[in-house]
This record gives C-alpha cells, sequence and structure tokens, in this order.
C-alpha cells in the first residue's frame, strides 16, 4: 500500500457543531473501527490512517443554510498505487459500522502523489445539493489563509489556527485564538453574496466543533468595540461600531 | 490496524514534545476567553518539528509571531548541527515570516551528510538570546526517522 496526504475540507450542517467531524475523529481513536474510501460505493480506494485538523471550523451564515467547515489533513493507505481519482468521482467515506457516512465531492485529482491545495470535500449528503453548486467558490475561498508554498508533506503539530479577519473587516491570515481575542478579534466566515457565490467575511463568533455561546461572544466584542470607541474618536465612523449597531437592536 | 495505531503512538510523542494539548481540546471555549495577561515577544505558536519527504529532504514547518509586532516581518534561521550544544554548526537556512503568509514557514532541507543525527534549532535575528525560549527548544533529525523528535 501507498500513503498518501490529502488536503480535505469537511462541511456539516449546524451553525458552530461539527457532529459529523467529531464522528470522523472518534472514529479514528477508536481501536475496534476503521475508516475508508469507496469509490462508487463499490471500489475499495483506501484505507485512512490518521485525520489532523489543519484550520479550526469557519462558520458559513447564508439565506440556504447554516454550516461550519473545517480543514483536515488525510492520510490514506492507497490500495493500488496506480488508481488515481478524478474530479466528479463521488467517493464515499465510510467506517465499519456505517455511522460515519459523507460523499466526498471531488475537485482535483486524487492519488499517490496527487494532492495539492484544498484536493477534496466531504459533505454530510443532507446539505449536498445546497452547497454542491458552491463547491469550486469554497475551494478557492479555503486556499486563501494558506501560504502559497503548501507543499506536502504538511506538519501541522500543535495546529490550532483559525481564518482571521482584520479590525476594519480585511480578510486576514491563520491566527491562533489568543491572537484573535487580544488583537484583531474577529473570526472569518462565509456569508452570501447578492451576485451569487459565497464570500469570506468577519463575525465575532467562532467557528467551532462545539456549541459557542454566540450572544456572549457579540456582546464581549460589542463591549471592547465600545471602549475603543470612547478612546479613538476617529473609529467611530469605523467598522466595529457599526457592526454592533447594526446586530443589536436595543441599546 | 496496527499500522494506524502506530502512527498516533508517534504523534502523541510530537504533540507532548511541543507542549500543545490534543487536537479535540482545541475547539474554541463556549464562552468568550481572554486568559490572563496579554502575551509578549516571540512566541512559536504551531509546527517545530520536520517531516522528512520521499526524496529524502527534510520539511521544517514552523509558525513563529513577535506579539509585540505583528505586522512587521521577522528575519530568522534554522541551525543544524551534530551535537547538541550547537559548537559545531554545519548549516544556517536563512529564513523569513512574512504576515501575507500568517508567519508560517516552510523549509526544505537535504543534509549534505547522511547517515548521522542531526540538531536543529530555530533562531530569531543575529544572536539566540533575541528569544531564548525558541532558541532553547532543539529537535534532533535521525536518519532512521520520518519525523524529528524532540532533543
Amino acid at each position: 500500500m501507498a500513503q498518501t496526504e490529502i488536503l480535505m475540507a469537511v462541511i456539516d450542517k449546524g451553525s458552530n457543531t461539527m457532529t459529523t467531524y467529531q464522528a470522523i475523529m472518534s472514529a479514528l481513536t477508536s481501536n475496534s473501527d476503521s475508516l475508508t474510501l469507496m469509490l462508487n460505493s463499490t471500489t475499495l480506494v483506501a484505507t485512512i490512517t490518521n485525520v489532523v485538523p489543519v484550520m479550526q471550523p469557519v462558520r458559513i451564515q447564508t439565506n440556504a443554510l447554516l454550516a461550519t467547515t473545517a480543514v483536515v489533513k488525510v492520510y490514506a493507505d492507497w490500495k493500488d498505487p496506480k488508481k488515481r481519482v478524478q474530479t466528479s468521482d463521488l467517493l464515499t467515506l465510510v467506517n465499519a459500522s456505517g455511522t460515519v457516512l459523507v460523499s466526498v465531492l471531488l475537485l482535483a485529482d486524487i492519488g499517490v502523489e496527487v494532492a495539492a491545495g484544498i484536493a477534496a470535500f466531504t459533505l454530510a449528503s443532507d446539505i449536498q445539493s445546497v452547497v454542491t453548486q458552491f463547491a469550486s467558490d469554497l475551494a478557492v475561498q479555503l486556499s486563501l489563509p494558506f501560504p502559497n508554498n503548501f507543499v506536502p508533506p504538511v506538519s501541522t503539530a500543535g495546529s490550532n489556527l483559525y481564518w482571521s479577519a482584520l479590525k476594519n473587516g480585511a480578510i486576514g491570515g491563520l491566527a491562533t485564538y489568543d491572537e484573535i481575542m487580544s488583537d484583531s478579534r474577529l473570526f472569518a466566515c462565509f456569508k452570501d453574496n447578492p451576485g451569487g457565490g459565497w464570500y469570506p467575511s468577519y463575525s465575532p463568533i467562532p467557528g467551532s466543533i462545539t456549541p459557542v455561546d454566540a450572544t456572549d461572544y457579540v456582546d464581549s466584542f460589542c463591549g471592547w468595540a465600545h471602549t475603543q470607541d470612547s478612546t479613538h474618536g476617529d473609529m467611530a465612523m469605523g467598522f466595529p461600531v457599526e457592526y454592533c449597531e447594526r446586530t443589536q437592536s436595543s441599546p | 490496524m496496527s499500522n494506524r495505531r502506530s502512527f498516533l503512538r508517534a504523534g502523541t510523542a510530537v504533540l507532548l514534545a511541543t507542549g500543545a494539548r490534543s487536537a479535540a481540546a482545541q475547539s474554541a471555549p463556549a464562552k468568550p476567553s481572554i486568559g490572563g495577561p496579554q502575551p509578549h515577544g516571540y512566541q512559536m505558536t504551531n509546527g517545530g518539528t520536520a517531516l522528512k519527504r520521499k526524496d529524502g529532504a527534510w520539511v521544517f514547518w514552523a509558525r513563529i509571531v513577535n506579539f509585540d509586532d505583528r505586522h512587521s516581518d521577522i528575519t530568522a534561521s534554522i541551525q543544524i548541527a551534530t551535537d547538541r550544544g550547537f559548537s559545531q554548526i554545519v548549516d544556517v537556512l536563512p529564513i523569513k515570516l512574512t504576515e501575507r503568509k500568517s508567519f508560517i514557514d516552510i523549509t526544505p532541507y537535504k543534509p549534505k551528510v547522511e547517515n548521522t543525527q542531526l540538531y536543529y534549532r530555530y533562531v530569531i535575528g543575529a544572536s539566540p538570546e533575541t528569544a531564548p525560549s525558541i532558541t532553547s527548544v532543539v529537535h534532533v533529525l535521525a536518519p532512521w526517522d520520518n519525523e524529528s523528535k524532540a532533543g
């Protein structure tokens, strides 16, 4: 068997929970379960040996759905090294007991020696019809925060990186939770574009694999924005105050 | 199956070496928390370990942040030596961490001397005194391993 690494985006329904993602993770740490990649539900393509989180979840807040996506690195034992999986092939990620069953929507060729950038999307089947049309859009957007020379193998020891946004709402690079909370105070998320597609926007609420208290995060952010406003008068017209006035109707 | 467990064992060793918590515990706190005093100075938030590529080259991966100045480039280098005390430095790889790349550096390096254990550390600026906490972390590249170990 040949080892390969794939960078994968897992998309889960729900604003800040990732049940499919957590099920994949727990399947890997259990001793009796195994994860495999199936092609067209019949052919065994690869056995997955490990999944490592690369980027912490990003929220998707649109009119059509609320979802969360996280980027993970998947290590797979390729059954046949010559076998290549091409764009539009439908892969299924399945475990022994069948509790994790997601489709992999392919955007790039995957095979031994072939996995560059975000190579694949895994989706829970219930959101497939909604997300599929935005898949190519998301692939470009999700590769934005990564450095250009993102060459395999990707070492991610100690990784807990969020996609951050700057104080003025511009999308920045990757940052740790402490950095964002003590400086820029904003997390990237995806929103609807009136002209079609999804675009990266900003939110004080982090994407998370466990439920977070959205109200508390907004309150904390707006409290901070208020103190900034009183010390720097010129920020009154800026982004944070405007955001808080728009989202918090009551004073 | 035994294949996977051996991999997880290796992963745990790396996590312990870099002092990071397990991946599952790294989700955002349920309520916002800005823990303790504001962080200061240089910190290696991620990485530090190196992985061996199939062609035999080692890929160094690290993210170093200066909490006192989060926008300027950081000039650093990777020192590679044959002893843990760094008295015999065999190579110095200059690296530059920029905001545009989220202060992440990925540098491939193929050792000139094979079949030897090599030690490496990150040095900020010109001298190891600039950021002693980062410099003090030393890793070992062993020819028979695919992943660097804490030295």
